[in-house]
C-alpha cells in the first residue's frame, strides 16, 4: 500500500522520460556538426556555439532579456513588497480586495495582455521602447514576486518582533535588524523568481518587441518560425543551463520546493 | 511595600471580555504565577504588562511609576515567551547581546555581562551556535539570558517550560528557579501547570473566565481551595454536595435520604445547600466494609498502580470518589467493600460547584 | 491611528496606481477598441467572431484541444504525484525537480524540443521506421496529436505540484488506519485520499485548461497556420490582417471565458475545499 508496486515505477520511468525528452533533444541538436536539424552521433562538433558568438543577433536579444529581467524584476519587488508587508501586517478594510487585486494579473491570457498594451502603448508613442516593455514585464511578473513576499512576511513569528520590542528596539530597528533579515531570503527568491519569469517570457512580448528592442525568447520565436537550425538549440542549451543554475541558487536560499508550492 | 501592582485592569475585543477584572499586588522579588485554563485571560494580563496589549481600563504600577503609559520598548521588562522567540539569524551571544546593544553598551561591559549571563545558564560553550542548532531545553535557557542581562525590574514568563518533554522541564523548574533566585528579580509567569505553579511560585494566582479567583501561598490555595473550580483545577479533588442540617452530634450534610455525613462547624447555616472538596490523598480505606465503616461505605470499581501509590475509586452513596493511598504492600482488590474515613478538618466548604 | 493608516496607503497606493495604469486603462481601452468600426462605435466584429464559421472552428478546436489536454495531464499527473508521494523524502525532492525544473525554463525552448522530436527526421520517425512502423519519414508536426502532446508536457507540472501539495496534508497514519478496518487499496484511494485531494486536483485542472485555452507559443510553432487556435488567430489579426478591432474582439471573448472560468471553479472550489479542510495555494508558473 505504501509501497510503489514495479507498475508504478514502469509509469515513473517513462513520465521522466517525457519530461526530459524535449530538453535533452535541444541539448544533443546542439552538438550536430551538420546544417539542419540533426542529432550528433554521426558527427559532433561545436560550430553553432560558435555560430552564436560570430552572428550577434543572439547575443544582442540576450542581453536585451537580462537587463529587461533585472530592471522589471526590481520595480516589481519595488512595488510589491510594500503592499506584502502591508497586507501580511495589518487587518483592514479592503485587504483582501487589494491582494486579490495585486494577483489579477494571473488570471488575464498573455495574448490579451500584449494586444492590451500594444494599443496602449502606441496611444502613447512608447510601443518599442524599454520603458513601456519594462513596464509591461514588471506588471505581469508583480503577482509572483508578490506572493513570495507575502508568505515570507505571514512566515514570520510576531513574538520574535515582541521580543526585540521588549528588549527595547525601536520600530525602525525592529525592522532593519529583525524583519528584514527574516524576509530577506524570500525577497531575494521573490526577485529571482520574477526575473525569471520576465527572463522566459514569449507570448506578450512578441507584441510589444521591435526589431531594434526584441527580447530572446520573441527572438527565438521568430528564427524558429522562419527557418529552423541549430543556433536555436545551441542558444536553447544554454539557457537551460542557466535555468539548472537559477534553480541551484534558489534551492540554496529559499528551498525550491517552497517556490513552487508557494508556502511553508 | 508593593513593588507591582495591577489596578483594575480590564480588556474587552469588541464584545468579547478577555479581561474581567485583575487587581494584583507583588512584593520586589516575589515569583508570582497566573494559573488558569486556556481562555482564561492569564495570557492577555501578561500582554498588558509587557505593552503589547492595551488595557481598556485600569493601571499598571512599577515601583511607584505608571507603566501604563510607557512604550513597550521603553518598559524595560524581561519577558521569555512560549515559543521562546529567539531571533533565528543571530547566534545565541547575538540573541543575549542584543538587548544591550539597544541599550548602547558598549564593549567591554557588554562582552562580560553576555559571558556572565550565559556562564549562569551554562550555554558559555554554544555562544557562537544559531538557535535552531540547539535543542528545547538549550533554546529556553537562551530566552531566558536574554531576558535577564538587561537586569530587568521585572521578569515576564509566558509558560515558559510547555514546550519541554516531561523530564526536562522538571530539571528546568529548579533551574528556573536557581538563576531567579540568584537574580532576585521579581516574576510574573503565566502557566497552566498546576505543578509548575506550585514548584516555582511564592503565591499563586488562580484565573477563570477573565478574573482571580484566588490568590495565595500554593500550599494555602491547596489545602484551603475556595470555590469548587480552584479545588478541581489545582490538584484534583472529590466534590460532594448536600444541605446542612444541625443535629444533636453537629452540622451534618445531607446528601440524600440515606446519607447524612458529619461536617465542621461554622460552614454554613442550617438548611443552606454547601460543596464540600476532600482531597484523594485524605480520605482513609478502613475495615472491610462489615465491621467499622467510617463515614461511608464504597464498593471498590478500579485501582490504578502508580508505583509509589495506589489509586481507588469507589462507588458510594455519594456518588464515584477518588483515594490515592500510599503503597504499602497491601492493597486492597476490586469489588471489595470497604469503609471511608476522614479527617473532619479535611472537608473543606468551597463555593459552588457544577451540579 | 491615524499615522498606521496613512502608512498602510503609502504602502499600497504604487502598486495600485500601477495596477490602475497598466492593467485597467490597457484593459478598458482594448474592450473600446473591439467596437469600433469604420461607422463609428457598433458590434461589427463581434458578429463575425460569433458568425464566421472560419472562427467557429477555431474556438472549437481551441475547447477541444484544451479539455484534451487537461483531461490527460490530470490522468498523468495525479498518478505521477501519488507516485512521487511514495517515495522516499530524498527521491522525492530529485524527482520533484527534475519534474517541476521545466517551468523555470522558456516554453519556446520547451517547445523547440518537441519540434526537433517530431520533425521529419526527428529521433520519433526514425524510430518508428527502424521498428517497421512506418514505411517513410512521419512528421508529427502540425498535427494534432503532436500539438497535444507537447501542450501536455508543459502544463503537467502544475498538476504534479497542486496534487503533491494536498497530498502533503493527509497524515500517512489515516492509510494505515483505513488498511487495519479492512479497505483495500483501491478503497482507501476512493474513500479517503481521493476526497482528500479532490481540491487540488480541481484547481489544477483550472490552471491547466486556462494555459492550454491561451497558449500561444506552443500552437504557433507545433500547430502552425494548419492548426490555428484563438491565441494564434488574435496574433495574426493583430500583426498580418491589421484588422485590430476584430483582434480585440477575440481577445475580449477569450478574456470573459477565463475569467469567468476562474470564478466559477472558485466557487466550486472553496466549497469542495470546506469539505477537505486542507489549505492549499494556487500552484507556481508562467502561462505560455
Amino acid at each position: 500500500m505504501m509501497r510503489n508496486g514495479p507498475l508504478s515505477l514502469v509509469f515513473h520511468a517513462v513520465f521522466v522520460a517525457f519530461t526530459a525528452a524535449p530538453l535533452v533533444a535541444v541539448m544533443l541538436v546542439s552538438f550536430t556538426d551538420k546544417g539542419y536539424m540533426a542529432m550528433p552521433f554521426s558527427g559532433a562538433s561545436l560550430r553553432w556555439y560558435v555560430a552564436l558568438i560570430d552572428a550577434p543577433h543572439f547575443l544582442d536579444a540576450f542581453i536585451t532579456s537580462l537587463w529587461l529581467g533585472a530592471i522589471s524584476a526590481s520595480l516589481s519587488l519595488l512595488l510589491s513588497l510594500p503592499a506584502a508587508l502591508a497586507i501580511s501586517r495589518y487587518r483592514f478594510v479592503g485587504r483582501d480586495a487589494i491582494s486579490a487585486a495585486l494577483l489579477s494579473p494571473l488570471l488575464i491570457p498573455h495574448v490579451v495582455l500584449g494586444v492590451a498594451f500594444l494599443r496602449f502603448f502606441t496611444d502613447f508613442g512608447i510601443n518599442g521602447t524599454p520603458a513601456g516593455l519594462v513596464a509591461a514585464h514588471a506588471l505581469i511578473i508583480t503577482p509572483y514576486c508578490l506572493r513570495l513576499c507575502l508568505s515570507a512576511a505571514n512566515s514570520i513569528d510576531e513574538r520574535i518582533e515582541q521580543a526585540a520590542v521588549s528588549l527595547g528596539a525601536k520600530r525602525r530597528q525592529v525592522f532593519t535588524r529583525i524583519t528584514l533579515r527574516l524576509i530577506l531570503p524570500g525577497i531575494v527568491s521573490g526577485w529571482v523568481l520574477a526575473f525569471i519569469h520576465s527572463f522566459d517570457e514569449v507570448t506578450m512580448s512578441a507584441f510589444l518587441a521591435s526589431p531594434s528592442l526584441m527580447p530572446l525568447p520573441v527572438a527565438l520565436y521568430h528564427r524558429i518560425e522562419d527557418s529552423i537550425d541549430p543556433s536555436v538549440a545551441a542558444m536553447s542549451s544554454l539557457l537551460i543551463v542557466m535555468a539548472v543554475m537559477a534553480m541551484v541558487v534558489i534551492d540554496r536560499v529559499y528551498g525550491l520546493s517552497r517556490v513552487f508550492t508557494g508556502s511553508r | 511595600m508593593t513593588f507591582l501592582e495591577l489596578n483594575g485592569l480590564r480588556k474587552h475585543y469588541h464584545s468579547v471580555r478577555a479581561v474581567s477584572e485583575v487587581s494584583l499586588s507583588a512584593e520586589r522579588g516575589e515569583f508570582i504565577s497566573l494559573l488558569g485554563p486556556s481562555g482564561c485571560g492569564k495570557t492577555t494580563t501578561l500582554q498588558m504588562i509587557a505593552g503589547f496589549v492595551e488595557p481598556s481600563s485600569g493601571s499598571i504600577w512599577l515601583d511607584g511609576q505608571p507603566l501604563t503609559t510607557v512604550k513597550p520598548q521603553n518598559r524595560g521588562l524581561g519577558v521569555v515567551f512560549q515559543s521562546y522567540a529567539l531571533f533565528p539569524h543571530m547566534t545565541v551571544a547575538e540573541n543575549v547581546g542584543f538587548g544591550l546593544d539597544m541599550r548602547k553598551i558598549r564593549e567591554p561591559e557588554r562582552g562580560r555581562r553576555v559571558r556572565d549571563v550565559l556562564e549562569l545558564v551554562q550555554l558559555e560553550q554554544h555562544r557562537d551556535r544559531l538557535p535552531a542548532q540547539l535543542s528545547g531545553g538549550q533554546q529556553q535557557r537562551v530566552a531566558l539570558a536574554r531576558a535577564l542581562v538587561i537586569a530587568p525590574p521585572l521578569l515576564l514568563l509566558d509558560e515558559p517550560l510547555s514546550n519541554l518533554d516531561a523530564k526536562l522541564r522538571a530539571e528546568m523548574q529548579l533551574e528556573l528557579r536557581r538563576i531567579q533566585r540568584s537574580f532576585g528579580t521579581t516574576t510574573v509567569m503565566v502557566t497552566h501547570d498546576q505543578d509548575e505553579a506550585m514548584a516555582l511560585s511564592d503565591r499563586i494566582a488562580v484565573m477563570d473566565s477573565g478574573r482571580i479567583v484566588q490568590l495565595g501561598r500554593p500550599q494555602d490555595v491547596y489545602e484551603r481551595p475556595a470555590t469548587a473550580f480552584v479545588a478541581s483545577f489545582l490538584g484534583s479533588t472529590n466534590l460532594i454536595c448536600g444541605q446542612l442540617r444541625l443535629s444533636a452530634a453537629g452540622m451534618q450534610l445531607v446528601v440524600s435520604d440515606r446519607v447524612a455525613l458529619p461536617c465542621p462547624d461554622s460552614t454554613g447555616r442550617a438548611g443552606e445547600t454547601a460543596w464540600f472538596s476532600i482531597r484523594p490523598e485524605k480520605i482513609r480505606l478502613v475495615g472491610d466494609g462489615s465491621g467499622e465503616t467510617g463515614h461511608l461505605k464504597g464498593k471498590i470499581v478500579m485501582r490504578v498502580f502508580c508505583g509509589d501509590r495506589w489509586i481507588y475509586e469507589l462507588d458510594t452513596d455519594v456518588g464515584r470518589l477518588v483515594l490515592r493511598v500510599q503503597n504499602q504492600g497491601h492493597p486492597a482488590d476490586e469489588g471489595r467493600t470497604a469503609g471511608l474515613t476522614w479527617n473532619l478538618g479535611d472537608m473543606i466548604s468551597v463555593e459552588g460547584g457544577h451540579a | 491611528m491615524h499615522s498606521q493608516r496613512t502608512m498602510l496607503i503609502w504602502m499600497t497606493l504604487p502598486a495600485l496606481l500601477f495596477y490602475l495604469a497598466l492593467l485597467a486603462v490597457p484593459l478598458l481601452s482594448i474592450f473600446l477598441l473591439s467596437f469600433e468600426t469604420e461607422a463609428g462605435p457598433g458590434l461589427d466584429s463581434y458578429r463575425q467572431v460569433f458568425s464566421d464559421p472560419y472562427f467557429l472552428t477555431i474556438f472549437l478546436r481551441t475547447l477541444g484541444l484544451s479539455l484534451l489536454v487537461t483531461a490527460i495531464a490530470l490522468v498523468l499527473g495525479t498518478g505521477e504525484a501519488l507516485v512521487l508521494s511514495r517515495m522516499s523524502p530524498s527521491w522525492q525532492g530529485i524527482f520533484l525537480v527534475v519534474i517541476l525544473g521545466p517551468l523555470l525554463i522558456s516554453v519556446i525552448v520547451r517547445t523547440l524540443g518537441w519540434a526537433i522530436l517530431f520533425g521529419g527526421n526527428g529521433p520519433l520517425s526514425v524510430a518508428a521506421q527502424w521498428l517497421h512502423l512506418s514505411d517513410g519519414p512521419i512528421s508529427l508536426m502540425y498535427s494534432m496529436t503532436g500539438l497535444i502532446a507537447a501542450l501536455v508536457h508543459v502544463s503537467v507540472p502544475f498538476v504534479v505540484i497542486s496534487v503533491w501539495v494536498s497530498l502533503q496534508g493527509i497524515n500517512p497514519d489515516v492509510e494505515r488506519a483505513g488498511a487495519s478496518l479492512g479497505a483495500n487499496g483501491f478503497t482507501i484511494f476512493r474513500r479517503l485520499v481521493l476526497p482528500r485531494i479532490l481540491p487540488g486536483i480541481l484547481s489544477a485542472s483550472l490552471v491547466v485548461f486556462s494555459l492550454a485555452a491561451t497558449a500561444f507559443a506552443t500552437p504557433a510553432i507545433i500547430g502552425g497556420r494548419r492548426l490555428k487556435v484563438v491565441a494564434t488567430a488574435i496574433y495574426d489579426e493583430f500583426l498580418s490582417m491589421l484588422n485590430w478591432p476584430l483582434g480585440a474582439a477575440l481577445a475580449v471573448v477569450l478574456l470573459l471565458v477565463n475569467v469567468g472560468l476562474f470564478s466559477l471553479f472558485n466557487r466550486v472550489l472553496n466549497r469542495s475545499r470546506r469539505r477537505a479542510t486542507t489549505s492549499l495555494s494556487r500552484p507556481e508558473g508562467q502561462p505560455t
